[in-house]
């Protein structure tokens, strides 16, 4: 069964509305690109909220997305829709790396933690003195080869804070533990081997004991995997892969995929040529969420490899996918492939934010992830099973989606052939949103993300495998979609599959968002304007130009003077590269941006007028002083 | 026109990858004597001669090497279809601007910009990524790589490694300096004497150097994708390994004068494209 919920949008897009806002559940005509496909005629309740769990102190902002479900949702409310057009800056710090800046920091007590990108130099600033002076940095040194295995920018994703401890990745394929008071290394794991391609910029991600750390190198040809690391010691305790034998993605009898086609033995191997499962690609690049009651991690996984399909007939498992495991044994209870046999470089690695959901007067527990192949996924998250899917940006590769299968159609035009110019793919390989995190509020019940309006034309080159090499052969242009717009920022009804506003943008956006208690949503632009908009209406309600494009994360805490501040790093870099040949694009940065209500901080006034003395460095040798 | 020795540049060429093969980690006799000369004894300065940018030294990379397939259409073809089988288009871009890699393009270049130096960035890797090709490529197919660069209008002239290093983007040969390369690519015995850049050359240091590599190393296959996969954890290439075969083993040498139409002269920086295609693969 299946129902279409024709949506308005295009009709809005033409009429060249910069911000328009509906009621909820009007429907309309629209062609192509937003069909909204369910499973019944939903009659969905305003209802939605999610299980902030871990619950940490609302100041508080202790990892990447806040929550285990990943809402990036704050309960601060002092800056509000009435005095947000007062932000003004009350320090900046620069971390003096320039490459993309995607993370956001950590706030624990009156400590601030930032991981720079290469040579991922990590900080600890006092959020209790003016200025938010350094408590100690720490250098990790990691080799200068991992830049140039790299696919796509020397980025750190995120960070994680656990029992004391700041940990993260370093681009060569190392994860390290840093003691949160002193700045001193506590542990250091070797995950893999850069030599060969393989990179580390994902968020670590941790639940109880253990952090869960995964890879980068699907361009280069490297088998994906994520991996579970004790929290104290930083022992590997298990690791799944993302292709290969049952055994090596951890699938057992605990494995009920909501799919038949996901069903059978071996179908790492069985869905690939003959031994091509071993350079799949399949990377564990982006976010992991965790549901403390159903005991599941949810995670997706990259393109396949190489990138050009015609050198790899099959469905190509279990690539532009994403697992729900069990964080105990790594064991898999269940997968879906958002794109099988991808064939444009969709990658299945975006958030899955973890909400409830009045669906048909059932609350209904789901995952949103709004996939690169453009299409916005309502799931149960218990099942796998597929509750909406429906384009939430231009797309034209495939022509429906079959609910039954849960497949997207695909046109047959618009499968690249070797050496044969495809123009007008849309969206491109970055998709019709990247890695950029979306924000969920239980006040609206809507999502909040940028996403892109980009297409390509597309040409593939068959590659060799030469390791250490990319082994992609995709040679692209991309240009604006419909509309001269390369970004947009749209909220999203979940339950309906439907955009309820959105924010046309000439640059890209590609930064998180931010939602807060205040009913406010923030986010940024590659161009370098930080907004504030109306969570309900969509009204832009302030801006600030910062020092560089926005392709970070922001967040909000409460400083030890109990004011609201609200934090996003500057500094373009990463996938927002594809649009560096636009007129007016920004130079590179690396520039925290800290703003409150009048710029207001602790000991405003006289007491900023002089300086105290900061910590020391943890390693003077190569910290604060290193010249990379 | 000066005309390319064709003999002189296999010497050179032969020396350049007998460095880089087989005695980079050991200084010539004559570098390693004078060094040991000029070591400070104690509780004395020390004296020595200048040091040179790390990676293009001209101990490393002879600065008069000619490319000696430079200008061949066919060998700029040949070059264009490497740079995208090789994977090197993955990194630098398909049009080469730059991506994973560096721009490839402009006059910037970190370990020098002239045929030597770019070959010896091919065949050895550079520190941040690059991988080492010589294990991969035999020497024409480097050099043809090289001579699709050329192409692209950022590289600059066998004798401008310098002004490569320095930044030198609009360098141009006055007519003396003409002269003196004239006479230095037709003359293997005075090669180094008179470098406009006056460092002295490894090639006057190595211009008796006997022709190190047997003749006849195999020609590079077809890369085709090949059968079977290899090993996710290997470094494999799909050619045969020829390191055997040095440079001046190249089986099938371009006649003199070949070498062609810009020889000795500055880059002329008109013919460089505009570089305003986005970065290739950006996605993680």
């Amino acid at each position: 069964m299946r129902s279409r919920e024709v949506g308005w949008l295009a009709s809005m897009l033409a009429a060249g509305a910069a911000v328009w806002t509906v009621a909820a559940g009007q429907v309309a005509r629209r062609a192509l690109a937003g069909d909204a496909f369910q499973l019944q005629v939903a009659a969905a309740s305003d209802a939605a909220s999610a299980d902030f769990a871990p619950n940490d102190p609302p100041g508080e902002w202790r990892r990447q997305a806040r929550d285990f479900a990943n809402t990036r949702y704050s309960p601060l409310d002092q800056i509000n829709l009435q005095n947000v057009k007062q932000l003004k800056v009350a320090w900046t710090f620069s971390d003096g790396a320039n490459y993309g800046h995607e993370g956001a920091p950590l706030v624990v007590g009156s400590t601030m933690y930032v991981v720079a990108p290469f040579p991922n130099i990590s900080y600890a600033l006092d959020l209790s003195k003016p200025g938010a002076p350094i408590l100690w940095s720490y250098s990790p040194g990691p080799s200068p080869l991992a830049l140039g295995k790299a696919c796509c920018d020397a980025v750190v994703r995120g960070w994680a804070f656990a029992n004391g401890k700041l940990i993260y990745n370093l681009l060569d394929d190392h994860t390290v533990a840093v003691d949160a008071k002193t700045g001193k290394e506590v542990w250091r794991t070797k995950m893999g081997n850069v030599e060969n391609g393989e990179t580390m910029t994902m968020p670590p991600f941790v639940v109880g004991n253990k952090v869960f750390v995964g890879n980068s190198g699907g361009e280069m040809g490297k088998i994906g995997w994520l991996a579970a690391l004790d929290v104290d010691t930083g022992k590997e305790l298990w690791r799944a892969y993302s292709a290969g034998s049952d055994q090596l993605v951890k699938i057992g009898p605990e494995f009920k995929p909501y799919y038949d086609w996901m069903k059978g033995k071996d179908l790492g191997i069985s869905t690939w040529p003959a031994d091509m499962w071993k350079t799949a690609g399949g990377a564990a690049w982006g976010w992991i969420s965790y549901d403390p009651v159903l005991n599941l991690i949810y995670y997706g996984t990259s393109n396949p490899g190489p990138r050009v399909p015609a050198q790899r007939p099959g469905l190509n498992l279990w690539t532009s996918a994403m697992f729900a495991r069990d964080p105990q044994t790594g064991a898999a209870k269940w997968a879906y492939v958002f794109t099988p046999h991808d064939q444009w470089d969709y990658d299945g690695i975006n958030e899955n934010v973890l909400i409830d959901l009045t669906i048909n007067g059932q609350v209904r527990k789901v995952l949103v992830h709004f996939d690169r192949n453009a299409y916005a996924y309502t799931i149960d998250r218990a099942t796998g099973e597929v509750l909406v899917a429906a384009p939430y940006a231009y797309q034209n590769w495939s022509s429906g989606f079959d609910m039954k299968t849960g497949m997207p159609i695909v046109r047959p035009e618009m499968q690249p052939k070797p050496e044969v110019k495809l123009p007008n793919v849309c969206p491109p390989d970055i998709g019709g949103k990247d890695w950029q995190p979306s924000a969920f509020s239980p006040k609206t019940g809507l999502l909040y993300a940028g996403i892109f309006n980009i297409c390509m034309d597309l040409t593939d080159h068959p590659q060799s495998y030469i390791a250490g090499t990319p082994y992609d052969g995709m040679e692209m242009t991309r240009h604006p979609g419909p509309g001269d717009n390369w970004g947009e920022f749209m909220a999203w009804d979940p339950a309906r599959g439907k955009k309820v506003w959105a924010i046309k943008e000439k640059f890209m956006t590609m930064s998180g968002a931010l939602a807060t208690a205040g009913d406010l949503v923030f986010y940024g632009t590659v161009d370098g304007w930080f907004r504030a908009v109306n969570a309900k209406s969509g009204v832009v309600l302030w801006s600030q130009k910062l020092g560089s494009g926005i392709v970070g994360a922001p967040m909000t805490y409460l400083g030890p003077d109990q004011r609201q501040y609200v934090a996003i790093f500057a500094g373009v870099g990463g996938a927002a590269m594809v649009s560096k040949a636009m007129p007016g694009f920004p130079a590179r940065g690396s520039t925290l941006y800290v703003f409150s209500v009048n710029g207001d901080s602790p000991s405003s006034g006289p007491a900023m007028l002089t300086t105290e003395a900061g910590g020391a460095s943890a390693h003077p040798e190569t910290g604060q002083t290193g010249r990379r | 026109m000066p005309r390319l020795h064709t003999s002189h540049t296999l010497q050179a060429a032969a020396l350049l990858i007998a460095i880089s093969s087989v005695a980079a980690c050991k200084p010539q006799a004559e570098n390693a004597a004078t060094s040991a000369r000029n070591l400070p004894s104690d509780n004395k300065l020390a004296s020595v001669p200048l040091g040179e940018v790390a990676g293009a030294a001209e101990g490393m990379v002879a600065d008069s090497i000619k490319n000696p397939l430079a200008g061949d259409k066919a060998a700029i073809a040949e070059g264009h279809r490497l740079f995208n089988a090789m994977n090197c288009a993955g990194c630098h871009g398909y049009d080469a601007t730059g991506g994973m890699g560096p721009d490839l393009t402009d006059k910037y270049w970190r370990y020098g910009g002239t045929p030597g130096a770019l070959y010896r960035s091919i065949f050895e890797g550079r520190p941040q990524g690059m991988p080492s090709w010589g294990t991969a490529l035999p020497p024409q197919e480097i050099w043809k790589i090289v001579a699709y660069l050329a192409t692209l209008g950022g590289s600059y002239d066998a004798g401008l490694r310098h002004a490569s290093l320095q930044g030198d983007h609009n360098i141009t040969f006055t007519a003396p300096e003409i002269q003196q390369l004239d006479v230095l690519f037709n003359q293997p015995g005075s090669v180094g004497a008179s470098v406009p850049t006056s460092a002295p050359s490894a090639l006057g240091a190595g211009g008796g150097a006997p022709e190190l590599a047997p003749p006849g190393s195999p020609p590079l296959t077809q890369t085709a994708v090949p059968e079977s996969r290899p090993n996710a954890e290997e470094a494999t290439a799909p050619t045969p390994a020829s390191n055997g075969g040095g440079l001046g083993s190249n089986s099938n040498p371009p006649a003199p004068g070949t070498s062609g139409s810009n020889d000795n002269k500055p880059a002329d920086k008109s013919n460089a494209p505009a570089a305003t295609n986005p970065a290739p693969s950006n996605d993680q």
